[in-house]
């Protein structure tokens, strides 16, 4: 296949949000092209964990939790149209169960509850201690109790970014793997089109949907690399709750049981239990496995389900995921361009897809929304830009950053 | 290679020869990306039994000879290990 001369719109990154991106544009009749460096969901996309959290993250205030509500069921109706639309993927409504393991953690769950309630969220429910065990008794003794959404779940990355591919090809996209745009071609307020390694194409609109690779082709949006390393198990029969977020000593990591049966453990970040041991802080972009990285995976699992240690490993791996300043992604006009958008740096798994192909759609098609999106706009660091460690990151300058980001505007705004 | 519908490719996760042409013929090229849409390769083995004959199978329907199949990534454990055995040695 060859790269055709133009097209309307261009998507660079064939992970899930580039698909579902294609699919949505197609869908409304445009012409789209899409182009993915590697395979499709091969980036963050792949190597997550398939978990479909909404609302996630701990760092949820008044104003920030209320736009990220409406997107987040705006996503979730979305996916389910989906569903009919391009087919099943797997996805299976278990719930999602957010622990806390400290004091500190459990008064964080129990604002962020009581703000989401505030804010008409009827399905979020906080859970004692002993509510906790009563819904995961082989859970360890480790939670003071946690937050509760029974409309969260888990689905099949692979299958989910697969079939709004396929979709978008029903629609006349065209989808070039292997294929890495070099450069957005510039021409003032304006972007005329991308160069790939296979040709050069013109077109009326670009979508930088390449997630960490994004601040490469588009230097305006930062975007911080993190290493996710996950795990993977035999199959095991299906377990009545598995999904579940604990904080582990600095990040966040999670489980979550396949359609297959597959448990899989994952998580994001440098481990600061040990720092010593792990080389992921030299090289966030760093996708092998070392030995110690298996063991703390597995340790991790051994200590919250201890009837799971006798499971066997089959599969270790590591990705990178992207984070931006307030944990927040950003989807919308990259500032001063005219038709150069970005979808990047999802933190919230599987759950901001099926929406962000929508709103970017409808960026394109009726140049604004339907629903507000003003946190996620890329401009809201221009007049305060975050101050990013010198690359190449180096382990002392990304653990303080990636510490600080964490603490910033830690409930700063709760009344 | 003659095409037998209901002949197994992975064992592990019962994936047929029909199912892995149907992923070549929707544009995937290589073993990786024939494992992601049809889970031939993700099951218990991770492949020791069904990697070649998948990249065979590319092979013939691309025309690309065997040498130029791009390897799907090994990654450990390269035998299964139980959690507990991982989480002794911490």
């Amino acid at each position: 296949m060859k790269i055709p001369e133009k097209t309307e719109v261009v998507v660079i990154g064939g992970g899930a949000w580039g698909c579902s991106i294609a699919y949505q544009l197609a869908k409304r009749g445009k012409e789209v092209v899409l182009f993915e460096m590697r395979n499709l969901c091969s980036g963050a996309s792949g190597r997550c964990g398939g978990m479909m959290v909404q609302l996630y993250g701990g760092d949820l205030t008044i104003d920030k939790t209320k736009e990220r509500f409406t997107f987040a069921k705006y996503s979730y109706n979305t996916m389910m149209e989906l569903q009919d639309e391009i087919g099943e993927f797997e996805f299976r409504e278990r719930g999602c169960l957010d622990l806390a393991t400290n004091e500190e953690e459990w008064e964080v769950v129990k604002e962020n509850v009581k703000i989401q309630k505030e804010l008409g969220d009827l399905e979020i429910e906080l859970l004692s201690r002993k509510q906790v065990h009563e819904l995961m008794p082989s859970l360890s003794d480790i939670a003071l109790g946690g937050r509760w959404r029974a409309t969260d779940g888990n689905l099949n990355p692979f299958k989910y970014t697969y079939k709004l591919a396929e979709g978008a090809k029903k629609y006349g996209a065209q989808v070039f793997i292997q294929t890495k745009a070099n450069k957005i071609i510039d021409a003032g307020e304006k972007v005329e089109g991308v160069v790939t390694d296979k040709g050069t194409i013109k077109a009326e609109w670009v979508v930088n949907a390449a997630n960490v690779w994004v601040p490469y082709l588009t230097p305006e949006i930062e975007i911080a690399p993190v290493r996710q390393l996950s795990m993977a198990t035999e199959q095991a029969p299906a377990l009545k709750v598995v999904p579940f977020e604990v904080p582990a000593p600095g990040y966040p990591w999670g489980t979550t049981q396949t359609a297959s049966g597959n448990i899989v453990i994952g998580g994001a970040g440098p481990m600061l239990r040990d720092k010593e041991r792990f080389t992921c802080f030299e090289d966030h972009f760093n996708e092998q496995v070392s030995m110690e990285d298996m063991m703390e995976c597995a340790g991790y699992m051994a200590d919250l389900v201890p009837e799971l240690a006798s499971l066997n490993i089959i599969r270790c791996w590591a990705g990178t995921i992207g984070c931006t300043p307030d944990g927040v992604p950003n989807i919308g006009f990259v500032p001063g361009k005219k038709n150069l958008l970005v979808a990047a740096s999802s933190t919230g798994g599987m759950s901001e897809i099926a929406g962000v192909g929508k709103v970017i759609a409808e960026f394109i098609d009726e140049g604004k929304p339907s629903i507000p999106m003003d946190i996620y706009d890329p401009a809201r660091f221009k007049d305060k830009k975050a101050v990013w460690p010198p690359q190449p990151y180096d382990l002392g300058s990304i653990m303080k950053f990636l510490l600080k980001l964490q603490r910033k505007e830690k409930r700063e705004s709760v009344p | 290679m003659n095409s037998k519908k209901d002949l197994i490719i992975c064992r592990c996760e019962e994936v047929t020869e029909e199912e892995i042409r149907e992923a070549i013929r929707n544009g995937a090229r290589d073993v990786d990306a024939v494992k992601r849409v049809t889970r031939a390769g993700m099951g218990l083995c991770q492949q020791h039994t069904c990697y070649s004959l998948v990249a065979k199978i590319i092979s013939e329907m691309t025309g690309k000879p065997l040498s130029e199949i791009v390897p799907s990534t090994e990654r450990p454990p390269v035998r299964p290990i139980p959690a507990k055995t991982l989480a002794a040695n911490r």
